[in-house]
């Protein structure tokens, strides 16, 4: 398992419950992390200093009583602006929502507060979670910590970068079409999309019916499942055996799609973690995924049309409500016709099912890179980067946006750093159901990200509009 | 993506074949047609995929 710099969730959790810390300390300890590099970051909407010391001093009040309430009981947390909490402003990362204050606390931060995590504040995302780069119209582009020049991922920027710097020991993000993957793998955390339809959809943004997935972002697989058990409230303990190891586990190497294209850098971590996989008693092989090619666009064919009917009332009062890039995704949907859409969702079935044959048949995981290419800088992924810059951000999700349409779990993982010194990742995708696995693996792949981000400002390109 | 031009083929029930998002769809449907059993596409419900997602058994 890994040995991150920063203390775990899980080392926390255990501090707490030796009495070596409070809450209260953990939170002020947070809170000064935010204070030194959360502008420069980008990555908190709106930081909620008194509440969380409140939280804390009656989970330390609670815990002094004997009413410990589980691992999480006074963790600092953090989310992605798009979680509702009864009478707490979420904003959605959009200027149209701003001042939304929903009156009912979403059935996912409903089980983080029974569980007695804390919430430190907002964090930014992409407009409408519209976004894999972390750019935002109105607020400003979010910030890598390994190196502010480079891009965050999207959309749940703020979580992915927000944990990797240590100002929150977890966040919720969502994922439609790669967007906890994405930051998971940029920021160099670990980021769970769940199987699709796991987690409740209710209390939070929607953006596309079929596609949305909440998820979780931590510094570990461990700390991930530790989330996770909450999250799912199954009567499972994902954190229950992730130290079991990998022997005589199947890892499937695409033969096809995943490693086409794929950098160099990327590609020789992900040798280095295969063959340390197999000393440690895992089986690889190659395995077969059907065609890929025209899934990303099957995505969109579902996505848009869903996303453009929540927004078309709006869309038509208040284009200018919109960033432009948002904006025309948007219209985009009011182009695919209810036959297109329908047949979209049709074959996602269809497709599901050749994979399960085809794939998860021969393998209990595919093992397989999130990107084809290193961390791009913020200025190739800008608006103004010219003709490269629209293939690039499509490019992003080339690994991601196919897992979305099939529905199956996915965990992107550390798997070490690029000549420039950004985070490369593993991403392992199971069949439905198979996130216990999937964290298992993810425990004995992820790599020590050895120090700590040194979210570095530089000066001129934080907060480029 | 599309630049559906959807009345005259709308009103005959029609997808426009010449539209690259129908074009897509055609070769997807193709694809699963070709497969071994074919897949019916005509008895397919949309809510299979959420069905095999909760791990029932797909029709």
């Amino acid at each position: 398992m890994s040995a991150h710099p920063l203390p775990s969730l899980l080392e926390m959790s255990r501090a707490l419950d030796a009495g070596q810390i409070t809450s209260e300390v953990l939170v002020r300890t947070h809170l000064d992390r935010i204070t030194q590099h959360a502008e420069t970051l980008n990555c908190f909407v709106e930081v909620q200093a008194d509440a969380a010391l409140a939280d804390a001093r009656q989970c330390d009040a609670d815990r002094r009583t004997g009413r410990g309430r589980g691992p999480l009981h006074g963790i600092p947390l953090a989310h992605k602006d798009m979680y509702h909490r009864a009478g707490h402003l979420c904003e959605y990362g959009a200027r149209a929502m701003a001042g939304h204050r929903p009156d009912k606390t979403g059935p996912l931060m409903a089980r983080l507060n029974d569980a007695g995590a804390l919430s430190l504040g907002r964090l930014h995302m992409s407009e409408f979670a519209m976004g894999p780069t972390g750019h935002n119209a109105h607020l400003g582009r979010c910030c890598n910590p390994w190196n502010t020049d480079y891009i965050s991922g999207g959309s749940s920027s703020g979580s992915g970068a927000a944990v990797a710097a240590g100002l929150a020991a977890g966040a919720l993000g969502s994922d439609t079409g790669g967007s906890v993957r994405l930051p998971a793998a940029m920021c160099g955390v670990a980021g769970l999309k769940p199987t699709q339809g796991m987690l409740p959809q209710g209390g939070m943004m929607g953006l596309s019916e079929s596609l949305d997935c909440p998820g979780v972002l931590a510094r570990s697989a461990q700390d991930v499942a530790l989330l996770f058990t909450t999250l799912a409230d199954n009567g499972t303990d994902y954190a229950s055996g992730i130290d079991a190891g990998v022997d005589g586990m199947c890892f499937g190497i695409p033969t096809s799609w995943y490693f086409d294209d794929l950098d160099t850098q990327i590609a020789d971590r992900l040798t280095d973690l295969r063959r340390d996989l197999e000393k440690r008693g895992a089986i690889f092989r190659d395995v077969a995924v059907p065609d890929h090619t025209n899934l990303g666009e099957m995505a969109n064919i579902v996505f848009t049309p869903e996303a453009a009917a929540l927004h078309a009332d709006r869309m038509q009062s208040h284009p200018d409500h919109y960033g432009p890039q948002v904006l025309s995704r948007l219209s985009q949907g009011l182009t695919i016709s209810a036959v297109q859409y329908r047949q979209a969702l049709q074959l996602r079935a269809a497709h599901a099912r050749a994979m399960m044959a085809a794939t998860f048949a021969n393998c209990d995981l595919v093992f397989a890179p999130v990107l084809r290419a290193p961390v791009p800088t913020a200025a190739a992924a800008d608006v103004g980067a010219g003709a490269d810059m629209r293939a690039l951000i499509a490019g992003l999700s080339d690994l991601t946006r196919p897992v979305s349409y099939l529905g199956f779990p996915a965990l992107s993982v550390p798997a070490g750093f690029d000549a420039a010194g950004l985070p490369i990742a593993l991403q392992l995708i199971g069949p439905p159901l198979s996130e216990a696995t999937l964290l298992r693996a993810g425990a004995a792949a992820e790599r020590d990200v050895g120090h700590i981000p040194p979210c570095t400002a530089k000066i001129g390109t934080r907060n480029d509009r | 993506m599309s630049n559906i031009s959807t009345t005259d083929t709308a009103a005959q029930g029609q997808l426009p074949p010449d539209n690259p998002t129908s074009q897509i769809l055609i070769a997807e449907r193709a694809k699963m047609r070709a497969l071994s059993p074919p897949v019916d596409l005509f008895h397919l419900p949309c809510s299979d995929h959420a069905r095999l997602m909760r791990g029932d058994t797909p029709i």
